[in-house]
């Protein structure tokens, strides 16, 4: 960017308005829906300490399990409170917040490695080639669930180690991804021609190859993001992921479950933020990959 | 043809290996393994008989060989619970899990393959566009919030149904559907896109040309095509059945491997993990060998064709 | 003549291959190149044809140092020719560079054609930027580009224009040598002759030699001064470019001449047909590797392998039979 002959390129660059209203005519009701519910997200993670009524921990035993404002509660608390009279709104923004932050840190993580191990494989070959394709095989073909409990297990628990096992799920398919496209790149192409050149490697990947396997990348982290979500809220469920007093969306509903007869509300609206979240990421990024590159599928 | 099936049980045979050095490891790294796998109430005197039996004084290297020998001989340690051998009690659990998955992969097979076919076969339609939906719910509703809301309704509402529980026949019913519908929306979704680019190849529009019923160019001509990756992705479905127990067993409180893992990982009770560790990894491996397997039986193209990027 | 440019002498490329598929398969040595001698000359062009399959495309790889001989040396501008990515090979590629046949696949359709024409000039950092943008400016008029050319991306602007890029850019850092690989055959016939005309203008202006790889031997006649025929691996028939096509004398070269069209129909040889398919290079024949299609074909060719050797005028052929079309 910058460079005076991007300037000379005028023809194809309007506002950036103008041009993102144009890329999203004939964006279905259902993924418009999507991403306003994840700008929503968004929006409370990002501002969550402004927002929230109480703080997440704020214990008040006069006013345990109450139902939420619109079941005859108290406008105190909307959404109702636990066993501990902790408000469930407040608690159910900081989780939100929790959620996306390890969803979206594993994800950017996994992305990192994945591609940079990608490109590793691609430019060396030979004998590094094939050790980070048995990774990239072992990596598949064990479900992730039960690598992720065997290491907790084996080293226990803690917010930056669980965040670090978050980022090594999903790296192989970026591995896969970025050197199958690296390698055909380079077989015949412009990083053939552009290496000749005697353009330095990091010129190579990161001036013409990375922008041109990009859109592919970005397919790949949308589908990505919802598995990550699971993972993250199915562990946390599960009670070996995000340890209390810190909260996430999935602790909230499987300590909520124990009080599912009596207070429903403390498992349910957290449950429902789950899957709204996943269903919409789920159809931004099946729409983003028919636009952006239908030849995956 | 025997070179086809001889690299491809080296590679299983590889992952095997890698399974084993990454719990060794881990194991060697996380701590005095004596401790941690006898349990640290655990008399001296015992962990004592301990080291001594596993070598832990010997070299890295020769540790190294005698996990393996004890692995090859069925001693993977004991629970630092009961103190009961980590395989017995992994074993014990296993029909419960097994009641559980095969009625699961069942319905995943029963309702995920011909939806998907029913709606490649009609696509745009309201039933390829309701199938559609249903996967994209099956991929993006965790198990475990599916499950608290059909308990919350079938159970605490309706009443029909146990919450939980493992004592009779109606307590399978709700975990089978969580399992089922997941995996059914996924499968369906797989088995229409591989159909829809079946029916897309120049054969298939020869065949319809030719004035070939429509009947018989799908039953004699697609199917058989669309069935070789779908079979993967069953057989991947199969490998995987422990490791989907986990979630549900614990949202249903079932008494399977899933819950034992559960419970076992938040005890840090490492050999019963190590335990089913091996297990995922070897049904894993086991389930991906017979679909490569059935790949060089059901497609001679593939023993000769299929190279490092297959 | 003037000093020789590039010199190889013997050099040889093998390749590991293994059947697909097979991980415990033995590996098989391919030799793709096997033992060839090249001069190029200052400000000329040395032409190489053969069929596909024949090393040429590997030939061009190795003279360009982006593959290391298996054996065999290279010398450019009197030093080695470096093929390992290092400094020193970097600093060899202002003086080397390459054309590439299909121009789509060898530009980057994410930057403009100007950007890309640029980029030699960014990655040595030649000089400041004002003064690349004038090179710039000047490159795009010696290629016959318009400015407005220049802010396109490749798919906007027609295959010939595409090509007249990719020369621009291979030539803005004033190269000794530059390797054509099959410049044109991805091009539509009536613009091949525009740039061919092109590198022949660019090479009286600026001196820059050739070495022009393809399988068509008509653009190779209107481009060379020297060619160099392949058969599987090696340089079977060598010369100047009008002794060459008066009197070839290697019975291949003889049959390729055969299916070119001539315009002038008293010129029309006899149709000289090869038959079958080249061998596998994986399964060379003893002998003469070309005895197996060879018209003229006798018991010493199927014993022993001719070497490329001068004739009486210097012209160099390796053919036990020179010149003839029938068995001796």
């Amino acid at each position: 960017m910058g460079s005076p002959l991007e300037i000379t390129a005028a023809p194809a660059r309007d506002g950036l308005l103008l041009r993102t209203r144009r890329w999203m005519a004939g964006c279905p009701i259902l993924v418009g829906a999507g991403i306003a519910w994840l700008l929503a997200m968004l929006a409370i993670a990002l501002s969550v300490d402004l927002i929230a009524p109480y703080p997440y921990a704020q214990i008040d035993l006069r006013a345990r399990l109450a139902p939420p404002a619109f079941l005859g509660g108290d406008l105190r608390h909307v959404l109702g409170t636990d066993e501990l009279g902790r408000d469930v709104m407040s608690r159910l923004f900081y989780s939100i917040r929790m959620s996306l932050l390890v969803a979206l840190l594993g994800t950017a993580i996994g992305a990192v490695i994945g591609t940079l191990l990608g490109f590793v494989a691609a430019h060396f070959r030979g004998w590094v080639d094939d050790a980070v394709m048995v990774m990239v095989d072992f990596q598949a073909s064990m479900p992730f669930m039960i690598i992720a409990l065997s290491v907790l297990a084996f080293f226990g628990n803690s917010l930056p180690l669980f965040i670090a096992l978050m980022g090594l799920f999903g790296w192989e398919r970026y591995a896969r991804l970025v050197r199958g496209m690296t390698l055909s790149a380079g077989e015949h192409g412009y990083a053939v021609a552009v290496r000749q050149l005697g353009a330095s490697p990091w010129r190579v990947y990161g001036r013409h190859i990375l922008p041109n396997i990009a859109s592919a990348l970005i397919v790949n982290v949308t589908l990505n993001f919802p598995e990550h979500i699971i993972l993250e809220t199915g562990l946390s469920f599960l009670g070996l992921g995000v340890q209390p007093p810190l909260t996430s969306l999935g602790n909230m509903v499987g300590h909520g479950r124990e009080y599912l007869q009596s207070a429903w509300w403390i498992a349910v609206f957290p449950g429902v933020a789950i899957v709204l979240t996943t269903l919409s990421m789920s159809l931004v990024g099946d729409w983003l990959r028919d636009r952006l590159d239908p030849t995956l599928r | 043809m025997i070179r086809f099936f001889a690299s491809k049980l080296l590679r299983a045979f590889a992952t095997i290996l890698f399974v084993v050095t990454f719990a060794f490891l881990v194991l060697r790294v996380s701590g005095d393994p004596a401790l941690l796998i006898m349990g640290a109430e655990a008399p001296p005197d015992a962990i004592a008989a301990f080291r001594a039996a596993w070598g832990l004084d010997e070299p890295l290297w020769r540790q190294y060989l005698s996990y393996f020998a004890a692995i090859a001989n069925g001693d993977l340690g004991y629970s630092m619970r009961d103190r009961r051998p980590a395989l017995g009690l992994v074993l014990d659990r296993l029909p419960d899990t097994l009641r559980l998955m095969l009625p699961a992969l069942a319905v995943k097979i029963l309702i995920g393959v011909p939806a998907g076919i029913y709606a490649a076969l009609h696509r745009d339609t309201w039933i390829d566009r309701t199938t559609m939906a249903f996967s994209v719910l099956g991929y993006s509703v965790p198990n475990f919030v599916l499950g608290l809301m059909l308990v919350l309704l079938f159970a605490v509402n309706l009443r029909w149904l146990p919450s939980g529980g493992a004592e009779t026949w109606l307590h399978t019913i709700l975990p089978i559907v969580v399992l089922g519908t997941a995996g059914a929306g996924i499968l369906a979704r797989f088995t229409r896109s591989t159909m829809l680019e079946i029916l897309g190849q120049p054969y298939i529009r020869t065949a319809t040309a030719k004035g070939v019923p429509w009947f018989r160019v799908v039953s004699w001509h697609a199917l058989p095509n669309a069935a070789i990756p779908t079979v993967t992705v069953i057989g991947f479905m199969i490998g995987s059945l422990i490791a989907g127990a986990v979630v549900t067993e614990s949202v249903f409180s079932w008494p399977g491997i899933g819950r034992q893992l559960v419970v076992a990982v938040a005890n840090r009770d490492v050999a019963v993990v190590q335990v089913i560790l091996l297990f995922v990894a070897g049904s894993m491996v086991v389930s991906n060998l017979a679909v490569d397997f059935l790949y060089g039986w059901l497609d001679p193209r593939v023993r000769t064709t299929r190279g490092k990027e297959g | 003549m003037t000093a020789a440019l590039l010199e190889a002498r013997n050099i040889a490329r093998d390749f590991l291959v293994r059947r697909p598929g097979d991980l415990l398969g033995r590996k098989r040595v391919l030799r793709a190149v096997d033992g060839v001698d090249i001069v190029v000359a200052r400000g000329r062009t040395l032409g190489i044809v053969g069929e596909s399959g024949c090393g040429k495309s590997t030939l061009g790889r190795l003279l360009l140092g982006m593959l290391p001989p298996t054996s065999g040396t290279l010398r450019f501008e009197g030093q080695p020719l470096h093929a390992r990515e290092d400094a020193a090979w970097r600093r060899q590629r202002r003086r080397l560079q390459m054309i590439f046949q299909d121009p789509l696949g060898a530009l980057d359709r994410r930057l403009t054609l100007g950007e890309q024409i640029r980029e030699p000039l960014d990655i040595h950092e030649t000089a400041d930027v004002q003064a690349r943008e004038r090179r710039l400016d000047e490159m795009l008029d010696a290629v016959g580009l318009s400015r407005t050319m220049a802010a396109r991306y490749p798919h906007q602007v027609s295959g010939g224009q595409r090509q007249r890029a990719v020369i621009a850019r291979a030539l803005i850092l004033d190269p000794a040598l530059v390797v054509c690989d099959e410049p044109v055959s991805a091009l539509d016939v009536s613009i091949q002759a525009q740039v061919v005309n092109l590198l022949r203008e660019l090479q009286a202006r600026i001196g820059v030699a050739y070495v022009f790889i393809s399988h068509d031997l008509k653009v190779v006649h209107h481009v060379s001064h020297e060619i160099a025929v392949m058969y599987l691996g090696r340089v079977v028939e060598q010369g100047a470019r009008d002794r060459l096509f008066a009197r070839p004398e290697h019975p291949y070269t003889r049959a390729l001449m055969s299916a070119v069209p001539r315009p002038d129909p008293q010129q029309r040889s006899r149709r000289i047909l090869l038959s079958g398919d080249p061998p596998s290079p994986l399964d060379i024949p003893p002998g003469c590797r070309f005895h197996t299609r060879c018209p003229a074909a006798s018991d010493l060719c199927r014993r022993s392998e001719p070497a490329l050797a001068p004739l009486a005028d210097g012209h160099r052929v390796a053919c036990h039979h020179p010149g003839r079309d029938t068995p001796p």
